[in-house]
């Protein structure tokens, strides 16, 4: 009995740590990349490890970073522990963003509740809509999603860079942007002078909703069973197609719902590429939060930290900004290696 | 006039066509072994990247070429080998290798080149003819010919080799063999590790190539160099069903529709933007017709 308690006790360390080891790895061939090209070694550890720590400021601007990511990771979380694979959140959110802004700039002096409510709703539905294309082609004519998703959200983005060149464009802002809507629709700040809002309270919530809808109702329950055997959840008597429908709506929907809190938190208008990456990134969340909801909390904020680590190591030393890029690319190599092959792994399916 | 139009559409397809070519003709090798390699794009960047970089130094098109496809495969090795040997996710791996591509570029284009922009390595005048074989013989100078580049020629050269390969040698029967049915592979003997690491050393030459077709060209190097290329290989892989000759036609539909997507950008007062999204729309239409056409009698 007791010799069974400590088994299980080894095999909960060795679970844990075989989820730190990537992170340790990476942030190694980070220090070692920095060994190899800083001039001041210690200070740009310093910069780089523990600035992002100085003050309110620079932690405010790190949390801010991670909102977006906290919502795109979410987006895809939701997608792929369905197998399903929504790779357009990129064009998701640059669409969320310009329609939320488009719904701010049509309805000046009302109530900023009333225009927040419309503005995610609408971000929301169109969100989904665009998600729900490359549903409906995977339903209708077996187009595989994957594929389809990417080609829609490269034409969405061209349109709407279109958009923001003509007919949008504001052209004494200096920026190829809309117009700024005003200041009392700006969501509150928190922890001024820097950029965090209250859209990062929202972020919570709605990774709160999501974890609840995943791990207790009888929604969440087929949406993980579909992830792990679409046969075997078609024969259990689930609509496979209907659930596929589903939850491409619902990942685009939150997709293009990050875009909406950030122009509302941060910029006040659409700027052209502003969300350039926060679609890949957002992918990359899922995948280290191992499409856990709970999870994507932590993994986007050590995404920002990483990026905040980047800015301040620029700022403060002599590193080169894309030392986060690798580090973080090194995590995706070890995150899903499994460093205790001989091990029993039968309970530790991914 | 018109003549002169069909000459130079014909010339701009064949070079979009080019690296989705090559790299879908890499990822076409993955797929075979069922291990789709979705890293094409990051594969193509760092290879376009150093061999611009290397051919500058050295001066040789060739040395620049060979050290593109080295790194290019020494990246594709190590995803394979991380997937064997470690069972990671091949998507993820995929994923991991974009951007420690991205990241890498960037890096390197700080250290070595001192620009995360655009490069430009200096005139083209000495390449012209290791460039375009054609160019100076019998005036093939402003024809079809003469504009054809030994990227184009390799590009199409290597559907031909990928179709004998995969369908008339040992080694290609094996490698779907293995993407067909592991189990059934492996109890006929086949060892499917062996053969997914040839698969990725197939892909690390081809994106190889493909990244070089990207830079050396043009002599200069952009971080956004890729563009996105890499992923329009993919559908390529997709909709051309594993066969090189399908995915040949797969990458010309979206060269075609590109370069006149080019043309009219000079001919009428669209937006560059809006026509910009034409070979997109084009190539997803060609996947849902394709997508119809494989599923017709099967009661879908």
């Amino acid at each position: 009995m007791n010799m069974k308690r400590i088994d299980i006790l080894v095999r909960k360390i060795f679970r844990i740590s075989e989820y730190l080891i990537p992170f340790v790895i990476s942030i190694l061939i980070g220090i070692t990349i920095m060994a190899f090209t800083s001039g001041n070694f210690v200070e740009s550890l310093d910069a780089f490890f523990l600035k992002p720590f100085l003050n309110e400021y620079f932690i405010g601007n790190m949390l801010s970073g991670s909102i977006p990511l906290i919502l795109t990771g979410l987006a895809a979380a939701t997608a792929f522990s369905s197998s399903v694979f929504n790779l357009g959140i990129e064009g998701q959110v640059y669409s969320g963003a310009f329609v939320s802004t488009l719904i701010a700039l049509m309805l000046p002096d009302q109530n900023r509740w009333l225009v927040w409510i419309l503005a995610l709703f609408s971000a929301f539905v169109f969100g989904g809509f665009i998600g729900g294309i490359s549903g409906f082609l995977k339903n209708r004519f077996k187009v595989n999603e994957l594929i389809s998703s990417l080609l829609i959200s490269y034409s969405i983005t061209l349109f709407i860079d279109y958009l923001l060149e003509n007919p949008f464009l504001d052209a004494g802002s200096g920026l190829i942007s809309t117009a700024t809507f005003e200041d009392s629709y700006m969501f509150p700040k928190i922890l001024t002078p820097s950029n965090l809002h209250c859209g990062f309270i929202i972020a919570l919530i709605v990774v709160l909703i999501v974890y609840v809808v995943m791990k207790k109702s009888t929604f969440g329950f087929s949406v993980n069973l579909m992830g792990k055997n679409t046969c075997f959840s078609e024969y259990a008597g689930i609509n496979t197609r209907k659930l596929t429908m589903t939850v491409m709506v619902l990942s685009g929907g939150i997709a293009a719902s990050a875009g909406m809190i950030d122009v509302f938190g941060v910029q006040g208008r659409v700027i052209r590429g502003f969300s350039s990456g926060y679609g890949w990134n957002g992918i990359a969340i899922a995948l280290i939060a191992r499409n856990n909801p709970l999870l994507v909390i932590p993994a986007a904020l050590f995404f920002s930290y990483l990026d905040a680590g980047a800015a301040t190591g620029a700022l403060f030393s002599d590193l080169t900004p894309e030392i986060s890029r690798i580090v973080q690319a090194s995590i995706f190599y070890f995150i899903t290696a499994s460093f205790y092959f001989k091990f029993d792994r039968k309970d530790m399916k991914i | 006039m018109i003549f002169d139009t069909i000459i130079s559409v014909l010339i701009s397809t064949v070079s979009v066509t080019t690296p989705i070519l090559l790299a879908a003709t890499g990822g076409m090798y993955t797929q075979t072994v069922d291990e789709l390699n979705i890293g094409l794009e990051g594969l193509m960047l760092i290879s376009s990247f150093f061999s611009i970089y290397i051919f500058s130094i050295s001066g040789s098109v060739l040395t620049g070429v060979i050290t593109g496809i080295a790194i290019s495969v020494l990246m594709s090795l190590s995803m394979i080998l991380f997937r064997i040997k470690l069972k990671a996710n091949i998507f993820i791996l995929g994923l991991a290798t974009n951007l420690l591509a991205a990241g890498l570029v960037s890096f390197f284009g700080v250290k070595l080149l001192g620009s995360k922009g655009t490069v430009i390595f200096g005139d083209l005048s000495k390449t012209t003819f290791l460039l375009y074989p054609l160019r100076n013989q019998l005036d093939f100078a402003d024809s079809f010919f003469g504009n054809i580049s030994i990227f184009d020629f390799m590009a199409f050269a290597a559907v031909g080799i990928s179709q004998y390969i995969i369908f008339h040698t040992s080694t290609g029967i094996r490698m779907r063999a293995v993407g067909l049915s592991k189990k059934t592979a492996v109890s006929v003997g086949i060892n499917t590790d062996k053969n997914k690491i040839m698969a990725y050393m197939f892909c690390g030459i081809f994106c190889g190539i493909s990244g070089a077709a990207l830079s050396i060209p043009v002599n200069s190097f952009a971080a956004g160099m890729t563009n996105g290329r890499g992923w329009i290989a993919l559908v390529a892989v997709i909709l051309g069903r594993n066969n090189p000759v399908g995915i040949m036609f797969a990458a010309l539909i979206f060269g075609f529709s590109s370069s006149l997507s080019n043309i009219l950008q000079t001919g009428t007062e669209i937006s560059p933007k809006i026509l910009m999204i034409i070979p997109f729309m084009v190539t997803l239409f060609a996947l849902i017709f394709s997508s119809i056409s494989k599923n017709k009698g099967k009661g879908v």
